[in-house]
């Protein structure tokens, strides 16, 4: 896994979260895609398989609401079983499936306003094992502090929700999925430069909201 | 923000990465799609179903290219329409295009039949009378571009 490098300008490379590398899962896709396009049920049903967990991930860290992101996703891949024949293999399905599912998202966000209900997911035991976890719970001085693990759980929710939907975008797409500047600029239909400015101004806004975590 | 605090933000960010649905979600997930798919096939008659086609094809086709090809066309056909019913100027040409005012009936003979006048029928002055030359069809000159009856 590549590590973030250390940089307040946000030019770094993010931490990913996928191993497999890109030319085969796009190569696999485009099979999928054309055995989908033909009538095959069972190759879309692959593609849900393997979209499900990052598109759930992408839509409740958008959220913060598992019944929201469950309906939502539900819709998502609806749409995109509806528009298939129309993909025609411009961008990669990866792109196409995630700009669905970033604009259903940031409609939903819209309708929603500010009536928002936030329902949690529950936090894997593997967390405490996680070596960011460590590095955050333990004292400059090596000692681990007491972190518990459900309050930090509901202050980081608490300060994405506190962004505005286009910085809690590029927050989740960059920081939690692991997605490169140039593969958001895609999704989002936006430049680089407007990815990077709304990264850096995210930053800076959760890092107030952070900050005892953070130092 | 110095680079410690910025790569301990980016570590709690990503802690995220831990919620979770739990084990076993997808397959339930794509299950309940399955359960969705047949659900609104039912729901949807054959005549929704082909109009859903229809659209879903002709989606394509709105795009800013394609919607702008169509205005185009639409202007041209607005002012094709414009151009051929605007009203003649043309000497010749009023006495085919102008509207006729509305005349009297007549019998066989051209006179007027003051028997078969509809009794309510009222002359565009309003006043009841003989409107046989009120109603006399107006007849284009055709040199001043005035009419004369």
């Amino acid at each position: 896994m590549q590590e973030a490098s250390l940089n307040g300008s946000d030019t770094s490379q993010p931490a990913t979260i996928t191993t497999e590398p890109a030319s085969s899962s796009a190569a696999e896709d485009r099979v999928l895609v054309a055995r989908a396009q033909e009538g095959d049920t069972r190759a879309f049903d692959d593609l849900v398989r393997k979209y499900t967990p990052k598109l759930y991930g992408m839509i409740y860290n958008m959220t913060s609401n598992r019944e929201d992101t469950a309906d939502l996703l539900q819709d998502v891949f609806a749409k995109a079983y509806r528009s298939l024949k129309r993909f025609m293999g411009k961008s990669s399905f990866y792109t196409w499936i995630y700009s669905i599912a970033v604009n259903m998202t940031l409609n939903h966000l819209k309708k929603r306003g500010r009536h928002m209900k936030v329902s949690l997911d529950d936090v894997d035991t593997g967390i405490e094992n996680d070596p960011d976890f460590i590095a955050v719970t333990t004292a400059k001085t090596g000692v681990a502090r007491e972190v518990n693990i459900h309050e930090l759980q509901k202050r980081l929710n608490a300060a994405m929700m506190n962004l505005s939907e286009d910085h809690r975008t590029v927050v989740t797409l960059y920081d939690i999925q692991g997605l490169q500047h140039a593969e958001i600029s895609k999704i989002l239909g936006v430049s680089e430069g407007t990815v990077r400015s709304r990264l850096f101004y995210a930053h800076r806004q959760l890092q107030g909201l952070l900050e005892d975590f953070v130092k | 923000m110095n680079d410690d605090e910025f790569e301990n933000l980016q570590r709690l960010i990503r802690l995220k990465r831990h919620e979770s649905p739990g084990e076993g979600f997808t397959e339930a997930f794509l299950t309940r799609f399955h359960q969705r798919q047949r659900e609104e096939m039912l729901r949807k008659s054959s005549i929704e179903l082909f109009f859903e086609r229809i659209s879903t094809r002709f989606e394509e086709f709105m795009t800013p290219r394609w919607a702008l090809a169509g205005a185009a066309a639409l202007l041209v056909g607005f002012g094709a329409w414009a151009y051929t019913s605007q009203p003649a100027n043309a000497p010749g040409m009023a006495n085919k295009t102008a509207p006729q005012p509305p005349t009297a009936k007549s019998g066989e003979n051209g006179v007027l039949d003051k028997s078969k006048r509809d009794p309510n029928a009222m002359p565009a002055n309003g006043t009841p009378g003989d409107t046989t030359k009120k109603a006399a069809p107006a007849i284009h000159d055709g040199s001043k571009g005035t009419l004369t009856h």
